[in-house]
């Protein structure tokens, strides 16, 4: 796995890091906690499902690929602007991050780092902008761009419960 | 001795729906809004303006009487939006949040003797609206401005906007049933 501009690894300590990872994807600029950030690598790392032999992560049939972390494989995904499930097309970039006692990657075409928390100040979302079990926790203004705040932890599940329509 | 007059504005959404709001609640209308869509949010919610350095919501009540993802597109040329602000507790920090309009807002005059029934259709009335009067021979709701903004709004009973996939933590639409009431209540800022 070929780390990028930084590659945090997971025997890190959560909480020690500030900031914030932005991953642009489909028009949208997602900000993530970089205290959930795993690492940052380039798509051409993706691997294929894996082997019977190697324990995959559950559930993930609509991953578009693998990534092998911490001697697991686990799954990669791609999003559209609508956040739902998409295809590959233009992504360089996956962040891995965790996700309670999972890791997820996202795709997505630039990622960049701010380095404290402060570099992105957003206030609570209306109400009437999220529905259940959305990941969204905020959205900020950043150099006249609109940036919207994820809760790693929520968009783990939302991820999941994508997968579980899916398969229902 | 003539009844109180007091300054509101008459709002029309589009699909024969309207509304007033006290007038001290308009901060601005924008004749061409730039919306910027936002993920997973309700159909209802066309996404955010930037509005004065903030990101405030657009809520398009049609669209919910509706439920018809045509009705407008987001950022079409024929909608207009009013900023409203308001306060989500009599001491907090002004909020803001903006309304789709299919027109533009008119000034009007209300008075306590306009009182008339809240109209039972569109249910999403009773959880917004603080009262209502009855103008150019319709019932027209007064809106409580921060409950449109600070709740899930539900459509019609079978109408609902659709919530993601099932989950354990889904919170329940809140419905606000209005006071009875033979004034025709205009919420102070």
């Amino acid at each position: 796995m070929s780390a990028i501009s930084r590659s945090l690894t997971s025997a890190a300590t959560p909480t020690a890091l500030a900031g914030w990872a932005l991953l642009s994807m489909d028009g949208l600029m997602l900000a993530l906690p970089q205290k959930d950030i795993v690492s940052i690598v380039l798509t051409a790392d993706l691997q294929p499902a894996p082997e019977a032999t190697l324990e995959p992560a559950t559930g993930s049939d609509r991953a578009i690929g693998w990534l092998k972390q911490d001697a697991q494989y686990w799954p990669v995904y791609c999003l559209d602007r609508h956040l739902a499930v998409s295809t590959l097309i233009g992504a360089a970039r996956v962040l891995l991050f965790r996700s309670g006692e999972r890791i997820l990657g996202l795709v997505g075409t630039q990622v960049s780092l701010l380095a404290n928390d402060a570099d992105i100040v957003a206030p609570p979302l209306h109400a009437c902008l999220k529905r259940p079990g959305s990941p969204l926790v905020g959205l900020a203004l950043r150099n006249n761009a609109i940036v919207t705040v994820i809760n790693a932890q929520m968009l783990g599940r939302y991820i999941l419960s994508l997968e579980t329509v899916h398969a229902g | 001795m003539l009844a109180e007059e007091r300054s509101a504005w008459s709002l029309d959404f589009g699909a024969n729906l309207r509304a007033v709001v006290g007038g001290q609640h308009l901060a601005e209308y924008l004749s061409k809004p730039q919306v910027t869509e936002v993920p997973l949010a309700p159909l209802y919610t066309l996404g955010v303006l930037t509005w004065r350095e903030r990101l405030i919501p657009l809520i398009d009540l049609a669209r919910l009487y509706e439920n018809n993802l045509n009705h407008h597109e987001p950022g079409a040329q024929a909608m207009g939006a009013i900023v409203l602000a308001y306060r989500e507790t009599p001491t907090g920090s002004l909020q803001y949040g903006a309304l789709a309009l299919a027109n533009a807002p008119r000034e009007i005059n209300v008075r306590d003797d306009m009182t008339c029934e809240l109209p039972v259709q569109p249910v999403f009335w009773s959880a917004i609206a603080a009262s209502c009067i009855t103008y150019e021979n319709q019932a027209v709701p007064i809106l409580r401005v921060r409950n449109i903004f600070t709740q899930l709004l539900q459509a019609e009973p079978n109408n609902i906007a659709s919530p993601l996939p099932a989950r354990d933590d889904v919170t329940q639409t809140i419905l606000v049933k209005p006071a009875n009431t033979t004034e025709c209540q205009i919420e102070e800022l």
